[in-house]
């Protein structure tokens, strides 16, 4: 079959004649007219063209599905949110505890890794009886699924997935395990020898020392000295072996509450069953105790755009092109914010959403002029939120000896963004692509129940705080109040640079 | 006590544990009233086959938010010749970067933008396509509300995608360096060379997406030529799984693609080759710091669904959950690790006993015609690679001749059914599995899945070791190490530098040619 046969028959033999009547005329010469009628010498025959098939119709997008997740406060003090969907017969279970970077200080910094990883090492069942790890892991394979803890800037989370079926066993595996940990000495000290190899790890590792560094620059309070998200997500070595296994067990006491818990269940959910499960949980008793955190909103001063990048130097390699990378941090106000939405607008416009402003001006092209070489090979914004307080980090990976020329283009586009609004086509764009990467980013059990536990912990419980009000809320942003979030906010920055050794 | 036991226990122990807690909770809710969702609920599953062959195939589940589009092809290894293999691979690529109504058009700076998988990343869509023996598919993930978007974009990608020798040429080039690295993987091309010894002539012999080398020879004719003879209505099936109304979707399929060819497809007949191929060897040297060594068992195709789901068992039995067989005879059988700690890290002073090796894997893809069950060991390059072997054959040998314990195959029942779920759980997931066994039989197979592990006994799995686990009719790979003095390999990237490339360079080993436990 030739090339052209999915084109419809008319356009085909047009081609066909078109191509046979050109070749001849291109050498000179009259078609053959062996057996045809040859045409009249004054018909001039248009330039042939190939027909166009008609184009695929555009298409309207639906009308954006209605979400429901029902969020109730129980009697307890707990927050039960519910996603239901009955796509397979799974649920997932996320239970956050608020226990977050601005509950630590120099002197505990690392407490809450160091806890959660011990919390993992063992259980104590209602018999009194404790079950190990790997009870656990295969108790929960029992039921389908698996369990496991995450540790976050605002948060510690228990989760779960597995089958619908057994939710109720499933759900009181991850609440022992949340609630009642073994914390034997041995489980703490196990813990804490591996969380120093692993801080012995992080000081070789330069992108988590660079991360680091940005944030230890943002997170001052007004004396000059890290707080909250500025302490090392993973302690110190001074912070992590002062650590009694008694101050644990009490920081577990204080914090495994059910007034601090946000649960979140997704998938084929029986609600009745989970609520009267987490409704049952003892709200537990107040601790009081002079090595616990205060639970006060940290002071956060912003930084001082006088203040030199700060330089983290890479080992050397052997790549050809010595690759530095630029890392500019904007200090953002807190996620339950009415500005928040703008703000994530913003940071899409400027470097997330394929072909940003950021990708545009920078990429593929050359800086500078006569330079024919690409000078920048990545650059790209990145939004984190949290409960006090947030960052927009811009950053850029180049040449090292184009750094300067990478800064000045990055800066001139945050000034960009301050002196004017987008164009409607450009937050339009804008506002599709959020809404669209939201839902996907969602497309799992897990990431959707630790997404919908999430929003609330950091918010509040306030229904208009739910995750899925989001998408909502970003479509109700318009270019002014962009440009507004920018003028405010990307003032003072701090920098951080991963520098070739030499 | 063997593992199960304890697992057994435990779990006992959880259900009087819930029974004591609910016991004190008056009339407390339970689950006796609870119907968990079926995994492919028929009345959500629609099948409308449109005038010109083409399948469209909705399964619809509100709550997600988000919907999944998967356009599988007929087109994949077994439909190709040694002339143009790779080329289904390329096609889908081709697809994705530009087609008739999603150009690819360059700007300043000579960037090339636009394309099929750009306009969809715009509005937030996961791109994905993959090519397997049986078949290509292009995939979109994406919010519910942009489902027309999807079908647009990717029946676009499919029918109309750019073949000009530019785009072609782009193409070959993305392809061509994917398949590079997978040849100078030492996992990956032991896999691919198992395929090429297990056989003789069957299609199954060439690599999923071609090799690095075919990939370059495709011309845009090739392509071109190609896409009209496979890409067409009979050999296609359009999955819409999610967040969606099936009368709307079925709508847009029909929009979409009604103007697929309608061309009746290929009907070259393809012989399976059922039986195993008598014992071969071979070996290489790849620059990896363990000894993987691969053996490649014949087995069964789709057409005999009993020992597909019976083969599935048996895997499940060997590799699945901490409780799998061969996980204790190969990685040692006492761990107590944290849940994130990976196997054999475990040394805290106490002796420390070498486990026969470092890792292994089971692998079995379903594939239309017989295939190959494969099973990677990797050991320490120091360590002799025989003993765990042996210890595998064993463990084939004690299947072949008891089948599994009413303890064992409950569990890898269970284990099975959990990872089927697992796997479903997502509209993607659910996506795959449909359009995976509409490609090799009928989708059919998905939704009777589950029904089909309930009715496999011990016996089963017992018949399906002792047709295709033979002791003298298998293929053995044996990826060694490269020497610690590593010889300059000419055109290699330079060692260590981000992005390097490791070379494989085929160095045959003195390996005995026939495998050293068989009895005499």
């Amino acid at each position: 079959m030739s090339p052209c046969a999915h084109q419809k028959q008319p356009v085909a033999k047009l081609c066909a004649v078109g191509l046979g009547l050109g070749y001849f005329m291109s050498l000179g010469m009259a078609a053959p007219a062996a057996n045809k009628p040859t045409l009249p010498p004054k018909v001039q025959l248009p330039a042939v063209k190939p027909t166009p098939k008609p184009a695929l119709p555009y298409v309207a997008a639906l009308p954006r599905p209605v979400l429901e997740a029902p969020m109730v406060k129980l009697s307890n003090g707990a927050v039960l949110i519910l996603r239901t969907d009955r796509l397979a017969p799974r649920v997932a279970i996320s239970l956050v505890f608020k226990a977050g970077a601005s509950d630590e200080d120099t002197k505990n910094a690392g407490w809450r890794r160091l806890l959660a990883d011990a919390m993992l090492r063992g259980s104590l069942g209602s018999d009194g009886k404790a079950h190990e790890s790997r009870d656990v892991r295969r108790a929960a394979e029992a039921l389908g699924g698996t369990v496991g803890a995450t540790v976050g800037d605002d948060q510690i989370e228990f989760w779960a997935v597995g089958n619908s079926a057994t939710q109720d066993k499933l759900l009181d595996l991850v609440l022992q395990m949340a609630l009642h940990p073994r914390l034997s000495d041995a489980d703490i000290e196990t813990t804490r020898e591996r969380l120093l190899a692993r801080l012995d790890v992080e000081t070789n590792d330069v992108p988590t020392q660079a991360v680091n560094a940005l944030r230890n620059q943002l997170y001052r309070n007004p004396e000059g000295e890290p707080v909250a998200y500025g302490l090392p997500s993973n302690g110190l070595e001074s912070s992590i072996k002062s650590l009694a296994p008694a101050q644990l067990r009490r920081l577990h006491a204080a914090f495994f509450r059910s007034d601090k818990l946000v649960a979140a269940i997704t998938g084929d959910v029986y609600g009745p069953v989970v609520k009267a499960r987490l409704e049952d949980i003892e709200k537990g008793v107040e601790v009081n105790s002079d090595d616990l955190p205060l639970g006060l909103p940290p002071q956060i001063a912003p930084p001082s755009n006088e203040r030199p990048p700060l330089v983290v130097k890479q080992y050397p390699s052997n790549a050809q092109v010595p690759i530095a990378w630029l890392f500019a941090g904007y200090p953002l106000p807190a996620i339950s914010s009415d500005e928040a939405p703008a703000l994530r607008v913003l940071c899409v416009i400027l470097g997330e959403m394929p072909r940003s402003r950021l990708e545009r001006r920078l990429m593929g092209v050359p800086l500078i002029p006569e330079d024919n070489e690409v000078m920048v090979f990545q650059a790209a914004t990145q939004w984190t939120a949290r409960r006090w307080a947030g960052e927009l980090v811009v950053f850029a990976q180049t040449r090292s000896g184009d750094i300067e020329g990478a800064k000045n283009a990055l800066l001139d586009e945050v000034a960009k963004m301050r002196d004017g609004a987008p164009t409607q086509p450009e937050l339009e764009r804008a506002k599709n692509y959020l809404s669209g990467a939201w839902a996907t980013e969602r497309e799992g059990l897990r990431e959707r129940a630790f997404q919908t536990a999430l929003a609330p912990a950091l918010s509040g419980a306030d229904p208009k705080f739910s995750d899925v009000e989001w998408t909502a809320r970003i479509a109700k942003v318009d270019a002014e109040d962009v440009r507004r979030v920018a003028g405010k906010y990307l003032k003072n920055y701090a920098m951080t640079l991963i520098m070739p050794e030499d | 006590m063997r593992p199960f036991s304890r697992v057994s226990l435990f779990g006992c122990s959880l259900i009087l544990l819930s029974a004591t807690m609910a016991s004190s909770r008056a009339a407390a809710p339970d689950m006796a009233s609870f119907k968990p969702a079926p995994l492919f609920d028929k009345t959500n599953l629609k099948v409308k086959p449109l005038p010109n062959g083409l399948r469209g195939i909705v399964r619809t589940a509100t709550g997600s938010g988000v919907v999944c589009v998967q356009v599988w092809v007929k087109a994949g290894a077994r439909y190709e010749s040694e002339n143009n293999s790779g080329v289904s691979r390329l096609l889908a690529e081709a697809g994705l970067n530009g087609s008739k109504n999603y150009p690819r058009r360059a700007e300043a700076g000579g960037t090339l933008r636009g394309g099929v998988r750009e306009s969809l990343e715009t509005i937030g869509g996961d791109v994905k396509t993959f090519t397997s023996r049986d078949a290509t598919f292009l995939s979109v993930t994406i919010a519910a509300q942009y489902l027309p978007q999807a079908l647009r974009a990717l029946s676009d990608a499919v029918l109309r995608p750019d073949l000009s020798n530019e785009s072609v040429a782009e193409a070959r080039q993305d392809v061509a360096g994917e398949q590079s690295r997978r040849e100078n993987d030492a996992l990956d091309s032991s896999l691919d060379i198992a395929y090429r010894l297990a056989f003789e002539k069957h299609p199954y012999r060439k690599p999923a997406g071609g090799t690095a080398h075919s990939i370059e020879t495709v011309t845009a004719a090739l392509a071109r030529s190609f896409h009209q003879t496979h890409f067409i209505g009979p050999n296609i099936s359009v999955v819409v799984v999610g967040d969606a109304q099936v009368d709307v979707a079925n709508k847009l399929i029909t929009e979409f693609f009604a103007d697929a060819l309608t061309a009746v497809p290929d009907k070259t007949n393809i012989s399976p080759e059922s039986a195993p191929p008598p014992f071969k060897s071979l070996a290489r040297r790849f620059a990896s710091r363990n000894k993987v060594v691969t053996l490649g068992f014949r087995s069964p195709g789709i057409a005999n669904p009993t020992e597909v789901v019976a083969t599935d068992i048996l895997l499940s039995h060997w590799k699945e959950g901490e409780a799998a067989q061969l996980r204790s005879v190969l990685l040692g059988a006492s761990r107590d690790e944290d849940l994130d700690e990976k196997p054999n890290e475990k040394d805290n002073g106490a002796t420390k006993v070498e486990a026969p090796a470092l890792g292994f894997d089971v692998d079995y893809l379903t594939q239309r015609d017989p295939g190959l069950l494969t099973v990677t060991l990797v050991v320490n390059p120091e360590a002799r690679s025989g003993d765990a072997i042996g210890l595998v054959m064993d463990e084939i040998e004690k299947v072949q001749r008891e089948g599994l314990s009413g303890e064992a195959l409950a569990r890898a029942k269970q284990s099975l059914t959990r990872q089927y779920i697992e796997q479903s759980d997502t509209v993607s997931g659910q996506a795959g599995a449909l359009g995976f066994y509409d490609m090799i039989g009928d989708y059919n197979f998905a939704v009777e899945y589950l029904d089909r592990i309930g009715h496999i006994t011990s016996d089963d799995v017992k018949r399906v070791a002792q047709k295709y686990l033979s002791r003298t009719a298998y293929v053995q790979v044996v990826a060694e190490p490269l020497p610690a003095a590593r010889p300059k390999i000419p055109g290699t990237p330079l060692e260590g530098g981000s992005g390097s490339i490791t070379a494989s360079i085929p160095v045959p080993l003195k390996v005995p040619l026939r495998a050293p436990w068989l009895k005499p």
